[in-house]
């Protein structure tokens, strides 16, 4: 499974180009960063990013066929205007709908490189756990594409990724909006939730064997975000098999489920030993889109914001 | 064979008196672990409310003076969960056993003829596929049903054109088909959009019993009294036919016959353990060996004295996967390997006995 060791340097490396991107892009194109170079332009090309493995990519113009391995960072591309330009996608994409008609060239796995060199393509965007610094150098050559390699890890860092993915594909101006729509949606979500207590939430991932969403996941965040405390916060493990005797004793106040596993609200109250959970008991059990909180994407927000509904419905009225 | 023989229980001698001892030290320690199984858990609740909340459930006498939490724990989750780990153990150890002589191979276990591979294409496909047919029972049902085709098929399979069924073609057929099946399984695993249904499929295939409730006792409890009954009564076909097909003719057992009767009672029991726990590897291989060191070969011995061995095996190594890293679990097939293996290869060491089949 994974593990925090394994992705803590990509992530420092990540946050480090964010924060450096970030310096260069002032409103009146101050200095560029250590990690941007290059003419601040109108176009704002050539342009050189480092990625979430640490790679150094420059793009001499703005790229024109893009492919995207992972639906968060299609529905980004979506998002800030760069839908024309996306040639190949996963099996997994599903949103907007529109996305229907792009052709599919991989799955969550990673690309087929035959079809990504039949598209001729000028862009990849990685954003997976096994996507390495030498599988990009491997997909790059073979593919004879640019990669670029994204890991958002948490749901701040996702809105970040929204605003590196806009400058990649040159809709600087688009991703700012974005970006900034998104940070002031979940300033207004935490200020509702600002004064409330923090009730306790179980997030089931899969019902047999059961599985939630610890430490690392999206979801563990998300649950942080909108005024929860996940009771499997001390998992060590994002995704962990989990124990029913703790989850009775600890008595979460809220239960939700990702509806992506087919469970029903009556499923979940059945089973053994789960009538004397409170949550059961004072009909707090939610089903909830668990694709708005599993992709680092424009919608990461929307999932916060289900959380923060299901947990908070008095702030929310 | 002269080994097997040698030990002085291949023909129709009365089971000496000291393995009633033996017997009855298994019985009082299986008693001991669901025992001691049911008061050890990642939540501690005091053995005082434990037995408290059986006997209030079982007979409703006692006012519940323990919180509603507790009571649900111990009677909900518990008490199913360590019972069902200790029918599962004696199921497939009692499998392993007749399987073992059936197929006269050391290398048998539940999983031998395709029951594992059969099982994960029918749970991979509720979990990956969403096949949805009978709502909870839905990865069950489908474990079983795919359990059995595996063996149907094998033992089709395994049939020479001339209507034998010899050990030899039953492995490979049963190799055969396994790799077949669990080459679906791959297929359709690759071909799920979702990590988290890989990572269930993951945690299946290696065996859980944290989805036991009561109801699931009723089904692999009878399976296993019925099956172990049956088996002990052909206890002498079952001690002839590990001995060596020869010999068995030869003490009148049709050898082709009786087999094919012992793989379809065993795909069944197989089948049952299999829907309720996933697939937990090594009991039903190990087991047998083990209790052969210890008791010998007679089957009459060695069916109890496995099922027994087999069941408070089973609750300890659930023990360990509910509370090792908790308040996380850890798949239960992983425990019975990783503990079971080096004590197999520490008593091996130690002991000199024949194994099944060897030697026959």
């Amino acid at each position: 499974m994974h593990k925090k060791a394994s992705w803590t340097l990509p992530m420092l490396l990540f946050l480090f180009s964010l924060s450096a991107a970030c310096s260069g892009d002032g409103p009146a194109g101050g200095p560029s960063g250590a990690n941007t170079s290059g003419p601040e332009e109108a176009s704002g090309y050539p342009l050189t990013i480092t990625d979430a493995v640490g790679r150094e990519v420059t793009f001499d113009s703005r790229p024109k066929r893009i492919v995207s391995m992972a639906p968060s960072v299609t529905e980004t591309l979506f998002a800030v205007g760069a839908a024309n330009r996306v040639v190949g996608v996963t099996t997994a994409d599903d949103y907007p709908p529109e996305v229907e008609a792009v052709e599919r060239v991989g799955d969550y796995r990673g690309p087929n490189v035959e079809k990504v060199l039949s598209l001729n393509t000028d862009l990849m965007i990685l954003s997976f756990d096994g996507a390495t610094e030498g599988y990009a150098e491997d997909m790059a050559e073979k593919t004879r594409t640019k990669v670029v390699v994204l890991n958002p890890k948490t749901v701040d860092a996702a809105i970040s990724s929204v605003g590196l993915v806009a400058k990649l594909v040159g809709e600087r101006e688009k991703g700012r909006v974005v970006e900034e729509r998104l940070r002031d949606e979940l300033g207004r979500i935490g200020e509702k939730v600002a004064g409330e207590p923090k009730p306790t939430v179980f997030y089931e991932v899969w019902g047999d064997p059961l599985q939630t969403a610890g430490p690392g996941s999206f979801i563990d965040d998300a649950i942080r975000l909108a005024g929860g405390t996940n009771v499997a916060a001390d998992t060590g493990d994002a995704y962990p098999e989990y124990s029913k005797e703790t989850l009775l004793q600890r008595d979460p106040d809220y239960y939700l489920a990702g509806r992506s596993s087919g469970v029903t609200v009556e499923e979940i109250s059945g089973r053994p030993g789960y009538p004397a959970l409170g949550a059961v008991k004072d009909g707090r059990v939610t089903i909830v889109n668990d694709d708005l909180v599993v992709r680092p994407g424009p919608r990461i927000v929307e999932g916060v914001r289900e959380i923060a509904e299901a947990i908070h419905p008095k702030a929310f009225d | 064979m002269d080994e097997t023989g040698g030990k002085g229980e291949g023909g129709g001698k009365p089971v000496a008196s000291g393995f009633s001892g033996v017997l009855l030290a298994l019985l009082a320690g299986l008693f001991a672990s669901v025992t001691l199984a049911t008061i050890v858990g990642p939540v501690w609740i005091s053995p005082l409310t434990v037995w408290k909340v059986a006997l209030h459930e079982a007979t409703g006498f006692l006012r519940p003076d323990w919180s509603a939490a507790e009571g649900q724990i111990v009677w909900q989750i518990r008490f199913p969960r360590v019972l069902l780990a200790a029918v599962v153990g004696a199921g497939l150890s009692v499998v392993g056993t007749a399987l073992q002589a059936a197929v006269r191979n050391p290398l048998a276990d539940p999983f031998v003829l395709g029951g594992s591979s059969g099982a994960s294409v029918g749970a991979v496909l509720v979990i990956a596929g969403g096949v949805q047919f009978f709502g909870i029972y839905s990865l069950s049902v489908a474990a079983f049903v795919g359990a059995s085709v595996a063996f149907v098929l094998v033992l089709a399979l395994a049939r020479s054109p001339g209507g034998h069924t010899s050990p030899l073609r039953l492995i490979l057929a049963g190799v055969a088909a396994s790799y077949a099946l669990s080459a679906v399984t791959s297929f359709l695993v690759l071909r799920a959009d979702d990590p988290e249904e890989v990572r269930s499929v993951l945690f299946w295939t290696l065996g859980s019993l944290g989805g036991a409730r009561w109801e699931y006792l009723t089904l692999p409890s009878a399976a296993l009294i019925g099956g172990t009954a049956l088996l002990l009564a052909q206890s002498r076909s079952l001690n002839a036919l590990l001995a060596g097909e020869e010999t068995a003719v030869t003490l009148g057992v049709e050898t082709d016959g009786f087999r094919r009767r012992l793989l379809i009672l065993c795909g069944l029991l197989t089948g049952t353990m299999v829907a309720v726990s996933g697939t937990i590897g090594f009991v039903g291989l190990m087991v047998p060996h083990t209790v052969r060191l210890v008791v010998g070969a007679d089957h009459r011995r060695v069916l109890p004295a496995a099922a027994l061995s087999g069941a408070i095996l089973l609750v300890w190594a659930d023990v360990v996967a509910r509370t090792a890293i908790s308040p996380e679990e850890m798949p239960v097939g992983v425990v019975t390997s990783l503990a079971g293996a080096p004590f197999f290869l520490w008593l091996m060491r130690r002991k000199r006995g024949a194994f099944g089949g060897e030697g026959g």
